[in-house]
């Protein structure tokens, strides 16, 4: 991890309009990402991870909408304003090359009827104007280079176990060297064995190419082993970022507090205290800090005002009255 | 000593697969699992996606019948229960499943489902029928009032769940079978769940099978564990002797394989002791071999004789032949 940054997000504020409602998906997310990181972004199913996702990589359609703010990215040689960039030019100039976004269920986007090598020489031949011959010795090359065994470039997706899938997905993501990679949920689809394996394969590939990793996953466990920083969602807004050992030794939100103290343990069985309560309807989201309803700490400000993102120290912010000076 | 308050003995379900489904695959291949009488317990089944839990739990609740072997209740054959014993079977045994939005119609208001279910379980009227779901909804955190003229899209997915639970023990059972009860539930709320079992068990005297993916969580409600994979139970016993001493290949690759925020990067230092695969094959489930054979590093010729369950200490078997050469 370096100190140079290849994203910047600003106050970004997005949702889906539906009918007259308004969801309130990501609600004012200030971030950024250095080259090289492993980001992690945790929180529950329908706290924005998955919407927070999709803004950074600007694939924004009708009914999410971009309210407000700027999604900033900084390669070498130029800067893109992402949210201000059409589908058609992010299309020619963006994605693949220096995003690239691996979908929830990913595994599902291959063509049956295709084999897996052709996935790849489709994809080069439509990026570039080599010669076929060339591009499928390119890609024997490629496969093996990551460690796929030899006999999967001739398979057919449904020849293949759900782990090995979502490992060829990942090759495609990787294939035009990206800066930024996103996945979300990449290993929620699978057993606890294959995901093993899966998080190592990704760890070995990360370490050799150094792109910036984002990781969308809902399981701390694997934001404890994988990531190097980690940022704490909760309906729609992000509440902590921290280093990865400092949020899991000693977190600072109430919630993130929460999340981490009620995960059981293998070889513990004293009693945990989980949250009572429920997440807010984002439609309608109650006022002041998000997490008032639900907060033990709760105090009368939390009830009124929302709480601004404070600076702990270097890479450490945390967006909760217990932690500003009034 | 008494009979078993629900007994496997020896059952296997197959099913058909193929274009016309001639072709047969054990989903649940020889089991044995028996659940005490005497004192509450929570035995938990733990395996893979594909493993056979949901069989097993579809099995003890009398959804399918299996292919072969024999699973008792109270030491009858549940198959050839009257009438009578069945009725008791349903109001004794209860699931909870999955997804709580399918145990609830959507059409109908929670609190007019409860009161159906008061009514044909146990037969009581109208306001005795409330008072007793009263009782039961304060016992997950809830009131009667809360749930009134309420329809299941109404409420949270771990709201529904608590009233899912509240529903079974509405017929005060003897056992309650719950299927991957918090894998649907938000990672906040999970423990609040797994409490309200744990409170059952102790407090009401309710045995529960727990069947989970997660060895996380049926370790911290579980008192015995069975580990499944394809179909067969590979190790069974008391839960923590097998986390803390697991013997089988697989169970020892599951249990690495387990994130833990403790240990950090280091997680990826221990390797694996497991042979890598790349294509599925369905076949090595017919094979008549160990069930964990293609992936075994410490296999041998052996193998491909099915080995059966040895007790390796007090409460603990396990079906490896690594271990019966031992003895």
């Amino acid at each position: 991890m370096s100190n140079e940054t290849v994203l910047i997000l600003n106050n970004v504020k997005a949702g889906y309009a539906i009918k007259r409602k308004f969801i309130d998906a990501v609600s004012g997310v200030s971030l950024e990402l250095f080259h090289g990181e492993i980001f992690g972004l945790a929180g529950e199913s329908g706290c924005g991870k998955s919407t927070l996702l999709r803004v950074i990589y600007g694939f924004v359609e009708p009914p999410l909408q971009i309210i407000e703010g700027s999604v900033i990215l900084k390669t070498k040689d130029e800067k893109f304003e992402i949210n201000k960039l059409g589908i058609e030019e992010l299309k020619k100039r963006v994605w693949w090359r220096y995003i690239t976004w691996i979908l929830q269920g990913a595994m599902n986007v291959l063509n049956p009827t295709m084999r897996i090598q052709d996935h790849f020489i489709e994809m080069m031949m439509l990026y570039s104007n080599v010669d076929r011959k060339e591009v499928q010795k390119f890609i024997l090359e490629y496969l093996r280079s990551l460690g796929l065994p030899k006999e999967v470039a001739n398979a057919y997706p449904t020849q293949l176990s759900g782990g090995m899938k979502q490992r060829i997905v990942i090759a495609l993501a990787l294939l035009f060297n990206p800066l930024i990679v996103l996945a979300d949920e990449p290993t929620s689809a699978l057993d606890v064995v294959t995901q093993r394996v899966l998080l190592e394969h990704l760890l070995a590939v990360q370490k050799e190419k150094r792109f910036t990793l984002v990781l969308v996953s809902h399981d701390m466990d694997i934001h404890g082993v994988f990531t190097d920083r980690i940022g704490v969602m909760y309906a729609g807004k992000i509440v902590e970022i921290a280093p990865t050992e400092e949020l899991f030794n000693e977190p600072m939100h109430p919630y993130s507090k929460a999340l981490i103290e009620s995960l059981p343990r293998v070889g513990d069985k004293t009693i945990r205290k989980g949250l009572t309560g429920s997440p807010p309807d984002l439609s309608n989201p109650p006022p002041g800090c998000r997490f008032h309803p639900r907060c033990p700490y709760a105090m009368d400000i939390c009830r009124r005002e929302e709480p601004p993102q404070t600076t702990i120290d270097k890479n450490r912010y945390v967006s909760c009255w217990l932690y500003t000076k009034r | 000593m008494s009979n078993p308050l629900l007994s496997l003995d020896n059952v296997s379900k197959y099913f058909g697969y193929g274009v016309i489904g001639l072709l047969r695959f054990p989903a649940v291949d020889g089991v044995n699992l028996s659940i005490g009488s005497e004192k509450p317990e929570v035995v938990t089944i733990v395996g893979e996606s594909g493993s056979g839990k949901t069989t097993v739990a579809k099995i003890m609740l009398r959804i399918l019948k299996p292919t072969h072997g024999v699973v008792k209740y109270l030491g009858k054959d549940l198959w050839k229960l009257k009438r009578g014993d069945i009725r008791r079977f349903i109001k004794d045994v209860q699931p909870i499943f999955q997804d709580p939005m399918d145990t609830f119609n959507p059409f109908e208001t929670v609190d007019s489902y409860l009161i159906s279910v008061a009514r044909s379980l146990l037969k009581l009227d109208k306001d005795e029928s409330i008072e007793r779901i009263s009782r039961t909804l304060e016992f997950v955190g809830l009131t009667f009032d809360k749930v009134k003229g309420k329809r299941p899209n109404e409420f949270s997915g771990g709201e529904l769940q608590r009233i899912s639970i509240a529903r079974a023990l509405l017929a005060q059972p003897r056992l309650l079978i719950a299927d991957e009860p918090v894998s649907m539930i938000d990672a906040s709320l999970r423990i609040n769940i797994l409490n309200y079992l744990r409170r059952a068990k102790d407090e009401l005297n309710i045995s529960i099978v727990y069947i989970t993916h997660d060895i996380a969580t049926a370790n911290y409600v579980g008192d015995k564990i069975y580990v499944m994979y394809r179909g067969s139970v590979v190790e069974q016993g008391d839960i923590d002797k097998v986390i803390e001493n697991p013997l089988h290949p697989y169970t020892k690759v599951l249990l690495e394989s387990l994130p833990d925020y403790r240990k950090g990067r280091e997680w990826f230092k221990t390797r694996l002791a497991q042979s890598t695969q790349t294509v599925i094959e369905i076949r090595e489930m017919l094979l008549k071999g160990c069930k964990y054979l293609s992936y075994c590093p410490f296999k041998t010729e052996k193998c491909y004789e099915r080995p059966f369950m040895i007790e390796v200490e007090k409460n603990h078997y396990i079906s490896c032949w690594i271990y019966h050469n031992n003895k």
